[in-house]
This record gives C-alpha cells, sequence and structure tokens, in this order.
C-alpha cells in the first residue's frame, strides 16, 4: 500500500514539473473520452425521447398498418398493401377484448384561416383518438360521438397550427378554416405533446373526410386500445386472424407498441455503435500521444533511472512507475472528460433527454485506463530493460 | 562480506569506444563490486552467494541492502527534496526494515550538519552539501559498504577534504568499509590501505 502510494506521489511529483506537457498529453484522451461519453449519452437520449413519444400512447396499443410494417424498414409500411375503410372497423369493434378502435386517415395539406395560409397535417379520425393519446384540451372542446355519426364540420387544431393561424390559440375557438376550399369551425385546441404532425393537426371526425378530402373512403392506419395489458398478444392473434379472413398476410401489419418500441431501439443501437466506434479513434490518438510523450520521458530520465537501480530499485520499480504514470496521464483525461460529458449533458437536459448511465462511467474510466497501460508498456520497458550502468553514465 | 575471485572484464570496443582510455579499469572495478555490472568471467561473492547466479530482482535488493553509492556527480534526484532523496532508497526497500527510517535520515542529517536543508532542493544547495545528501542516501539502509566513486572530483580542495573526513569518520564510527576510487594520490592517502589499478589489473596493494 506504501508502495502504491510512493508510486502515485512520484508520478505527481514529474507531473508538476512539466504541467504544459502533461496538460497536452492528457488533452489527446480527453477529447477521445469526451466525445465517446457524449455519443453514448446521445444513444441513450434518443431511446429515452422514443421511449417517452410511446409511452404517451400507452404500451396497450396495436397498430395496423398496410403493407408488411416496420418490420422490412419505415417506408414500407408507408406504400402499397391494404386500404383500410369502415368494413375493417366494424368488424374489429365486434372483438371483445378491445377498448378502442380507432381509425386514422391522413394527408398533408394547406390550411387556409382568412390571409393566413399554413401547411398542416389533415388527420380523420375517432373521438376516442384523444382518450388514446391522452390529449388535454388547451381552448374549447374536442368533438364527440355525435358528432362522428353527424359528419359534422368541426375541426381540433393542434397547438403549433392555431397559433401560427391565429396569432393565439385562444383566438382559434369559433373561428373558420378553409381546407381545399370546404369550411370548418374550430371548436377546440389540443395541447402540443412535441410530435410535429399532432402539434399541426388539423383534426376531424372521419367521416367528415369523407369526400373531397378522402374519395376512397379509406384509413391510412387503425389503432386499437387493449382493456388489459396482459392481453396484447392474445388481442393481437385475434386482429391478425380477423383481416386475415378479407387480407392477404403481406398485405397488412399488426404491430404491438412494444415491438416497433424494440425495432426502433434496435436501429438507434447500430447506429450509436458505429458512432461511438469512429468517436474511439481519437482515443486510439490520444493513446499514442502518450506512448510519444513517455518514450521522451524515458530518453529524459535515463540518469534517473540509473540512479535508482543503483540505490535499490528493481526493473520491477522502474516498469511500475512508468506505468502507474501513462496510467495516470491517461486516467486524468479521462476523467476531466467525463466531467465535462457530464456537465454537457446536465445543461442540455431541458431540452432533450440526455442520459449517463453507470456503463457510460466505467467504460469511460476502464477504456482511459486500459490505453494508459496499453501504451504506456513498451516505453516503461524500455526504461525497465536500460542497464544499470549505461543508465547511469547517461548525460 | 564480499569476495571477488579472478574477476576479468572483457569489453567490446566499438569505433571511437574506448572505456578506460581515461582509467585503467577502477571504476569498472567499483561497478563490478558494486553489482551494477557483471564480469565477464570470475566470481563475485556476497555474503557466500555467487552473484552471477542471482536474478535482476535478487542484485538489485543485494545492492541496495548492502552496497552505497557515492558518485563524483552526486547524482540527487532534482525533483526530491533533501529528506526525500535520502529516503528514496528505502522506498525501494522488498523488507521491511527493523528502524524507523525517518528518524535514522533526520539523524544522518544531523550528523552531517545540514538539517535545516531537509526541505530544500538539490538546485538550492552547495556542491559540498550536497555530496553530504549523496553519503547521507548512501547509508541509509545500514549497507556494509559505501563505495565512493571520485567522491572529491567535483568539489574545491577544502570542501574534499571535509568529506574525505566525513567518510573516514563513518568508517570509523559506523564500521562501515569505505571504497573511494580515485585518480589523485593525495586522496588516496587519506586512506588506511589502497590498491594500484593499471591497465585493467591490480598491480600493487599496500
Amino acid at each position: 500500500m506504501n508502495y502504491f502510494i510512493f508510486l502515485i506521489r512520484t508520478a505527481l511529483k514529474d507531473f508538476g514539473r512539466s504541467k504544459v506537457r502533461t496538460g497536452l498529453t492528457s488533452l489527446g484522451i480527453l477529447i477521445g473520452v469526451f466525445s465517446v461519453v457524449m455519443l453514448i449519452s446521445l444513444g441513450i437520449g434518443l431511446r429515452n425521447y422514443i421511449t417517452r413519444q410511446f409511452e404517451d400512447l400507452g404500451t396497450n396499443l396495436i397498430i395496423i398498418l398496410p403493407g408488411s410494417g416496420f418490420s422490412q424498414g419505415f417506408g414500407a409500411g408507408l406504400a402499397g398493401g391494404a386500404e383500410f375503410d369502415e368494413r375493417d372497423t366494424n368488424a374489429l369493434r365486434k372483438i371483445g377484448a378491445l377498448e378502442y378502435v380507432v381509425p386514422v386517415f391522413m394527408k398533408a395539406s394547406d390550411v387556409v384561416a382568412g390571409k393566413e395560409e399554413e401547411f398542416a397535417y389533415v388527420m380523420g379520425t375517432s373521438d376516442d383518438f384523444f382518450s388514446l393519446y391522452n390529449l388535454e384540451n388547451e381552448a374549447g372542446e374536442f368533438f364527440t360521438r355525435g358528432d362522428m355519426q353527424g359528419r359534422s364540420k368541426k375541426v381540433v387544431l393542434g397547438k403549433s397550427l392555431a397559433e401560427k393561424l391565429f396569432g393565439t390559440y385562444e383566438n382559434a375557438v369559433g373561428r373558420d378554416i378553409r381546407v381545399q376550399n370546404q369550411k370548418y369551425e374550430v371548436i377546440g385546441v389540443s395541447e402540443n405533446v412535441g410530435d410535429e404532425q399532432l402539434d399541426n393537426a388539423v383534426l376531424m371526425p372521419y367521416r367528415t373526410t369523407f369526400g373531397s378530402l378522402n374519395p376512397g373512403k379509406t384509413f391510412f392506419a387503425i389503432y386499437v386500445g387493449v382493456a388489459d395489458e396482459d392481453g396484447v398478444t392474445e388481442a393481437k392473434e385475434l386482429v391478425e386472424k380477423e383481416f386475415l379472413k378479407r387480407y392477404e398476410e403481406d398485405d397488412f401489419e399488426v404491430s404491438e407498441q412494444e415491438e416497433l418500441l424494440a425495432t426502433i431501439n434496435q436501429i438507434i443501437g447500430v447506429v450509436n455503435a458505429v458512432l461511438i466506434a469512429i468517436g474511439s479513434i481519437s482515443l486510439v490518438v490520444g493513446g499514442i500521444g502518450i506512448m510519444n510523450i513517455m518514450y521522451a520521458n524515458v530518453t529524459e530520465r535515463t540518469k534517473e533511472i540509473g540512479i535508482k537501480r543503483a540505490i535499490g530499485a528493481t526493473k520491477r520499480d522502474i516498469l511500475l512507475q512508468f506505468l502507474t504514470e501513462s496510467v495516470l496521464l491517461s486516467l486524468l483525461g479521462g476523467v476531466v472528460g467525463l466531467v465535462l460529458a457530464a456537465i454537457v449533458v446536465l445543461l442540455v437536459q431541458p431540452y432533450f433527454p440526455l442520459g449517463l448511465d453507470a456503463l457510460a462511467v466505467v467504460l469511460a474510466l476502464g477504456i482511459s485506463s486500459g490505453i494508459g497501460i496499453f501504451f504506456g508498456v513498451f516505453p516503461a520497458r524500455r526504461a525497465a530493460n536500460l542497464t544499470p550502468i549505461e543508465a547511469i553514465r547517461y548525460e | 562480506m564480499i569476495q571477488l575471485t579472478k574477476v576479468n572484464k572483457v569489453y567490446e570496443v566499438a569505433d571511437g569506444d574506448f572505456y578506460g582510455t581515461s582509467g585503467s579499469g577502477k571504476s569498472t572495478l567499483m561497478h563490478i563490486i558494486g553489482l551494477l555490472d557483471r564480469p565477464t568471467s570470475g566470481k563475485v561473492i556476497i555474503s557466500g552467494q555467487d552473484t552471477a547466479k542471482l536474478s535482476d530482482a535478487e542484485i538489485s535488493t543485494l545492492r541496495g541492502n548492502y552496497i552505497g553509492f557515492v558518485f563524483q556527480q552526486f547524482n540527487l534526484i532534482q525533483r526530491l527534496t533533501t529528506l526525500e532523496n535520502v529516503l528514496l532508497p528505502t522506498q525501494y526497500s522488498k523488507e521491511r526494515l527493523d528502524f524507523a527510517t525517518l528518524d535514522y535520515a533526520r539523524e544522518l542529517l544531523a550528523k552531517f550538519g545540514i538539517s535545516e536543508k531537509a526541505g530544500s532542493y538539490p538546485n538550492k544547495l552547495s556542491g559540498g552539501q550536497q555530496q553530504r545528501v549523496a553519503i547521507a542516501r548512501a547509508l541509509v539502509m545500514k549497507p556494509d559498504i559505501v563505495l565512493a566513486d571520485e567522491p572529491t572530483g567535483n568539489l574545491d580542495t577544502a570542501t574534499g577534504e571535509e568529506i574525505l573526513k566525513l567518510l573516514g569518520k563513518l568508517n570509523r564510527e559506523l564500521g562501515v568499509t569505505v571504497v573511494v576510487v580515485t585518480h589523485d594520490q593525495y586522496v588516496a592517502k587519506k586512506t588506511d590501505r589502497q590498491i594500484f589499478v593499471r591497465d585493467g589489473t591490480i598491480v600493487k596493494k599496500y
């Protein structure tokens, strides 16, 4: 233990002698550890962000999409496959285990209010949509089952869109908007949830879209809420069975929320791993910097090594002394890099859920000491293998 | 007790690399006695052990325990204070020492009249003071032998005289064998026993 303290104290004394050199050498590792930790926390942040978006929907949700859905990439679900209609929703409503059946029609379109014209997402859906998304109304009210039946021309705007069209969202209620030359009355404004499409949506009863907006009377997707969370897999099978009566297997995709989340997380994981691998290059460069300086140190201190050998230091003593120095250099960079990364994470957290986990900390410290050992061992061995007599004669 | 039997050192001499042109092998002899160098043939026996058969770690430990070095250039470590320099050999000791090393180091500094320099760095000391620190460092492990290679070579005559007196006193008071290597007849005459080395061989003993 005493010996260990002696090694560290000796190393720190040597650093004190050349502070600038020590700082610059550690800087390489600092940058490497900082970038790797930031990339890890960015990965965690993306995952948190997406999980949070999904959690708003609840985990008891089943999504039915045309085509082969998400499992073959994001694009696949949006092109080709079946077009759903009311026959499908009616059939689903007969399945007892399902709490909500919410069809969603979606079309991007310009929306006009007075002289303002804005790009928006027109969504035709049912009144259950609001409970499914746990949406709160900021002003006015949401449309009801009665509005659904009556095909009333009442719409609910996302808060961002309402502010763009009317200045403030409170102004929007009771006013008219035009979509493709049809007039609709704004009856409510829904809260912003951080989703680009929902925050800029014109939500209307799905039957109201039937006509010029949606001549085929089709739906882009059907969301199904299951009453009992444990019954999700069972309900999914029932839904699949029902749809197979009408469609080919490849024409639709029934996904659980959990599956979607898992797929997306997998993709993020792969992208993140690649980014971290690229970031690690700077760690290697930093390690080479340490090796370079340690070789210079050995040469510079050859005489000192000789003196120490003369007064009883073994090869191992010399090896450990130089190794301690390179590990401390590297660890110093690692710790400072980690602290800086933690500060950045804390600063950014109010805006984006960046995260740090124990793995990132252990990895940062483990990798930096590993680099210190790996790149330090060659110079240290050169120091240890100097013959005492030649070392002491060195000027 | 150190015994040398038929010790012989053969050098591989490269162009322009003539060991011993200034000397005659006296420094080499000292390095071999001090286990810094190994003889080409012959034996160095310390306390009955043939050192040729020992590992680097064992030789280093023997060097630390039995032998203290004093060099012409003092060879103190510049980044360490006087006291730290004196204590350095104890840090490398593989065995627990049976005396309080810090107390002993301070005692040696006091004996040499440099107590007040304990916290100073070598570059703040005079040559004579530095050599005293070096001698204290050589003694701190309570060695059997102190090997001094031209200990007065970098000092003026008066200071050199003091250092030689100090070494003589150590021999008498602590019972340490002091071997001084020198080319200087005057220095040599201060010792109890002289060995002349010329062209690599011992030519005369007194």
